[in-house]
């Protein structure tokens, strides 16, 4: 396969405006998206409910067409068939044949990429091994599954054909700590073995633990990008953590801070700083300050 | 437009759809194709469907057939075996069909829906490998349906026929059958009641006075028979070189000889006659009645006369004989009747192109004879007393001489009608048969099957009297007459007869008909007698039908699938029906929506103001043309029967395969690559 250069992913002015029946407009899902995401990274893409980021990737994977702009993937035009062979995608819920059981779910997908049949006898096991489906429940339906067993079979799907870009939306919805944990690691060995995955998610946790770089969107409108360590960093603001102190030592390094001249000391424990980027980004970009709700994404 | 193009416009519209979409839209797509991946999506449409219980509809629909199959009213045991292959096929064709359009209208709106399709399309499948594995795996389907019922079917006839036999074998051994019945059942114990024979039928069949002999020139009618030549007219041989269009033609005039000679008058015709001169006399009202003798004896043989008609290229009158002005032309010996065509007619048959010129025997006690060439028409040219000879048209089994005169019996319910009598009363029926693949010895068999109709029908008590039909053949090469054998046909039964092989020559030879019973007509028809040629075993003749109906479910599945790429399932299903039963309808319309439909429509409604009566008719006109129009491009699906071959017991003619083949795979594949292009250019999110 012959990896071309040029980025992983590549948009310009990328925006999507579903329309009604009647070819009006009816919502602007994405707006003016110009991203770039390098080969061998794990990018987040952030936002709450409805924000434009399953658009984003049913733009990428040539699902639906964009209305404005242009959106290249591994070096091909979005949505072009070639490209798929190295593309592996986990939609937000997984959506696959209810009636076929694990192992013949993945046999089938393993068929669309022709996959020879010899090989498929070891990948199917193996792969079902990787996501943590048991014996019992490859011989199950899908419609017997639960949502976690179903978004572990959806996630072997993606990864099939051993793919080099890797689109995840919102992976570890329905998945239990434990699931999710495992879903990270599963992400960071992506990673080590240098594939590029885009992830997205509303769940902050998830994308801190594992992106290099992240963007949030709101109302299709990408809000900011950067180095997940860059963008939390606030440079006049210095964080110590120590571990082992007590109060009478504590009270000791506040003292000591004070006479180095440092102002408004504290000594907290460390919060999820995502979080306030996050939230306060949301609270910028709302009107009034009146939340949105929440929208079912 | 040039003819070629007008003549297979559909043909071209597909060829062009499949060579720009494939080359124009999915070049690459096609470069990258994959039978595999296709297979793949196949079974799972596949593997959906068994999982579903598709299947379990069959044993449904074989209960539905054994239950009708029990409650049928047979006139005979082989249209017991008839009525079972009817039910079985037309289940059989029914569960399919429906099954197919659900499963494919539905397929792809419910993958969109559900979202399964991300999953697909994100993988390396092209839109065509979707579309053609979708149309396979129901093709598989379908194929498993028919195969499933084309066992039962097979089972159950078998079953069916076993029993029917044991029947026919203790009737035969108790002796209650009646004479008519006796023959067909002796047939049907030996050749069984599950055929699949191959039949060739006549090339022509005509009635006469009394058989025509190879040396004979003038050949002979009766009275209520006619006899009708071709002609073909064209604007050039009727137009005078300086005439222009919206200008009259100048009329036509007929010549037409026509030989009589006296014949016996039946009891019948005497009667009639006797009763007509005495109407005519006056005494019917008042004087005193005379005896039925002596009315025969006072019946006078009236002057022999004819009444000249033209018939339309189907035999439907086009110009009666009150608008020639010849419903009753007295004939004169050695004198033509002349017939002139008005010239506000003439145009009418340049329309038509191709016609025939009909004469009809009028009065009875005479035979009406033609010659070779007994009719012409003149058409006058600018120098007075100089006519144009349009000739008949030429013959199509031999281009270099006109077709001679064709001889018709009276057309009656069941066809042209072959009265009965005595031998010097009853005309000859002939049917001619060319080429006929024949075994060099034993017997040929031969099928034959007529309706008859009896005088006072309603009256008469006797109605199971026998009808007793002669027939022998004459060997075309040789000449020679075989003995005739006789026998009684049941009216709208199939009779079975065989002549020896030695008689029919090389396969080019007449039957001649006579019909012996008074007062029976025997109808007849262009397909009333064939030969067996052939015979296939059943199995194989119901295999080929299976696989006709499995080509038409192809059809449809492409046609539901196509629909499914762009409508909601509900919608996907209503068009699929519409656009497979379109062209049928248009047909069965038919004469409706012919011109002149718009006038009535105008009329009807009451638009009594003339510019708007002009304009809704206009638009009706234009409306029934774009829809004949487009039902022109619809699929054929009458090209798709082949269940009635079965049930007569006939071999699907291999042809029918091809031609059935030929509309899935002509239509089928357009649609295809429509369906891919509408799939392509489709956000297959919901
Ligand atoms: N098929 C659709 N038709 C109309 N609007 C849609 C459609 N799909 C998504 N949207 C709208 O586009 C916006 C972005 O949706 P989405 O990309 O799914 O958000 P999320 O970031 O939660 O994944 C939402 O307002 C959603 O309602
Ligand atoms: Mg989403």
């Amino acid at each position: 396969m012959s990896t071309s250069n040029g980025e992983a992913v590549q948009t310009e002015h990328l925006s999507k405006v579903y329309k009604d029946f009647w070819g009006r407009d009816k919502v602007r899902a994405l707006d003016d998206l110009n991203l770039t995401i390098h080969r061998g990274e794990v990018f987040g893409l952030l936002g709450p409910n409805g924000s434009g980021k399953s658009t984003t990737i049913k733009l990428l994977l040539g699902l639906i067409f964009a209305s404005r702009g242009r959106a290249s993937v591994l070096g091909q035009p979005a949505g072009s068939t070639r490209i798929n062979e190295r593309i592996g995608f986990l939609p937000e819920e997984s959506y696959l044949y209810r009636f076929l059981n694990g192992e013949e779910t993945l046999r089938f997908y393993g068929r669309l990429f022709r996959i020879p049949s010899r090989d498929l006898k070891k990948r199917v096991p193996a792969l079902l091994d990787t996501v943590g489906l048991d014996e019992k429940s490859r011989k199950r339906k899908l419609r017997e599954y639960s949502k976690g067993m179903a978004r572990r079979i959806g996630l072997a799907q993606a990864l099939i054909n051993n793919p080099d870009l890797i689109l995840l939306d919102e992976p570890t919805t329905g998945l239990d700590p434990i699931g999710t944990r495992e879903m990270k690691d599963l992400i960071l060995s992506l990673k080590a073995q240098g594939k590029t995955v885009l992830l997205c998610s509303h769940l902050l946790a998830d994308v801190q633990d594992v992106c290099d770089r992240i963007t949030i969107l709101f109302k299709g409108k990408m809000q900011t990008i950067g180095e997940v360590r860059d963008l939390l960093q606030v440079k006049d603001i210095t964080q110590v953590q120590t571990r082992g102190l007590n109060e009478t030592q504590i009270q000791e390094v506040r003292q000591f801070m004070s006479r180095l001249g440092g102002q408004e000391t504290t000594i907290t424990h460390p919060t999820t700083t995502l979080e306030d980027l996050f939230v306060r980004i949301v609270r910028e970009n709302t009107p009034d300050n009146a939340a949105t709700p929440p929208r079912q994404a | 437009m040039p003819p070629i193009i007008n003549d297979n416009i559909g043909w071209w519209i597909a060829g062009a759809i499949v060579v720009i979409g494939l080359v124009g839209f999915g070049l690459r797509d096609l470069l990258r194709f994959s039978p595999r991946r296709i297979w793949a999506i196949s079974s799972v449409s596949f593997a959906e469907s068994i999982r579903r219980r598709v299947l379990w509809i069959t044993p449904l629909a074989i209960i539905g057939v054994i239950i009708v199959s029990q409650l049928q009213h047979p006139i005979d045991e082989q249209d017991a075996i008839r009525q079972t292959i009817k039910f079985c096929l037309f289940a059989t064709g029914l569960l399919v069909t429906i099954v197919i359009i659900i499963l494919a209208c539905t397929n792809l709106p419910k993958e969109i829906d559900t979202r399964v399709i991300y999953t697909i399309v994100t993988k390396p499948t092209t839109r065509l490998e979707i579309i053609l594995g979708k149309i396979i795996g129901f093709a598989r389907v379908s194929a498993a349906i028919l195969i499933i019922m084309g066992l039962f079917t097979w089972g159950y006839l078998h079953l069916r026929a076993w029993n029917m036999q044991r029947y026919i074998a203790r009737q035969l051994i108790d002796g209650d059958v009646g004479p008519a019945r006796k023959p067909s059942l002796e047939h049907y114990q030996q050749s069984g009641l599950l055929q699949a024979r191959q039949l060739q039928d006549s090339d022509s069949y005509e009635i006469f006075a009394k058989l025509p002999q190879s040396t004979d020139s003038v050949r002979w009618m009766f009275n209520e028979q006619d006899f009708v030549v071709p002609f073909r007219l064209g604007l050039g041989d009727v137009a005078p070189a300086d005439w222009q269009s919206g200008q009259p033609l100048p009329p036509l005039m007929i010549l037409a000889h026509v030989y009589t000679q006296e014949a016996p008058l039946t009891d019948e015709q005497q009667e009639h006659l006797g009763g007509d001169l005495l109407r005519g006399l006056g005494t019917d009202t008042g004087g005193p009645r005379l005896s039925d003798s002596q009315s025969t004896m006072t019946a006078k043989r009236p002057a022999p006369k004819v009444a000249v008609q033209i018939l339309d290229r189907n035999g439907y009158t086009l110009l009666a004989p009150n608008i020639l002005n010849a419903t009753s032309l007295t004939l004169h010996e050695d004198q033509p009747l002349q017939i002139q065509i008005p010239a506000e007619q003439v145009m009418t048959l340049v329309n038509h192109g191709r016609f025939f010129v009909s004469i009809t025997g009028a009065s009875p006690g005479w035979m009406y004879g033609a010659d070779s060439n007994p009719v012409i028409i003149l058409a006058p040219t600018p120098q007075p007393g100089k006519f144009n000879q349009i000739p008949p048209a030429p013959d199509p089994r031999d281009p270099s001489r006109h077709t001679p005169p064709i001889f018709q019996g009276r057309s009656g319910t069941h066809g042209q009608q072959l009265r009965g009598g005595p031998a010097e009363f009853n005309p000859v029926g002939i049917y001619r048969f060319h080429n006929v693949p024949l075994p060099a010895s034993g017997q040929v068999p031969f099928e034959m099957r007529v309706g008859i109709e009896r005088t006072g029908d309603e009256l008469s008590t006797s109605t199971d009297d026998l009808t007793h039909l002669s027939i022998s053949a004459r060997n075309l090469k040789t000449g020679v007459i075989s003995d005739p054998i006789t026998i009684t046909p049941e009216s709208l039964r199939p009779t079975y007869f065989s002549l020896p092989a030695s008689a029919l020559g090389d396969g080019n030879f007449e039957l001649i008909l006579r019909n012996h019973t008074n007062g029976h007509w025997i109808g007849l028809q262009t397909n009333s007698v064939f030969v067996v040629t052939s015979h296939q075993p059943f199995i194989a003749n119901l295999a080929k039908s299976l696989l006709i109906l499995w080509l038409m479910t192809l059809l449809v599945i492409i046609i539901a699938i196509l629909c499914s790429t762009f409508l909601s399932w509900p919608i996907a299903v209503v068009l699929t029906i519409v656009l497979l039963l379109g062209r049928w309808g248009v047909m069965q319309l038919g004469d409706t929506l012919g011109s002149g439909i718009g006038n009535q429509i105008a009329t009807d409604f009451g638009f009594s103001d003339p510019s708007q009566a002009k304009v809704v008719s206009s638009s009706v006109e234009a409306l029934t043309k774009a829809l004949t129009a487009v039902s022109h491009v619809l699929p054929d699906i009458s090209k798709f029967s082949a269940t009635e071959d079965v049930e007569r017991g006939v071999m699907v003619p291999t042809a029918r395969l091809a031609e059935s083949s030929a509309v899935a795979f002509g239509f089928g594949l357009p649609m295809i690559v429509l369906a891919y292009i509408f799939l392509k250019n489709k956000e297959v999110a919901p």
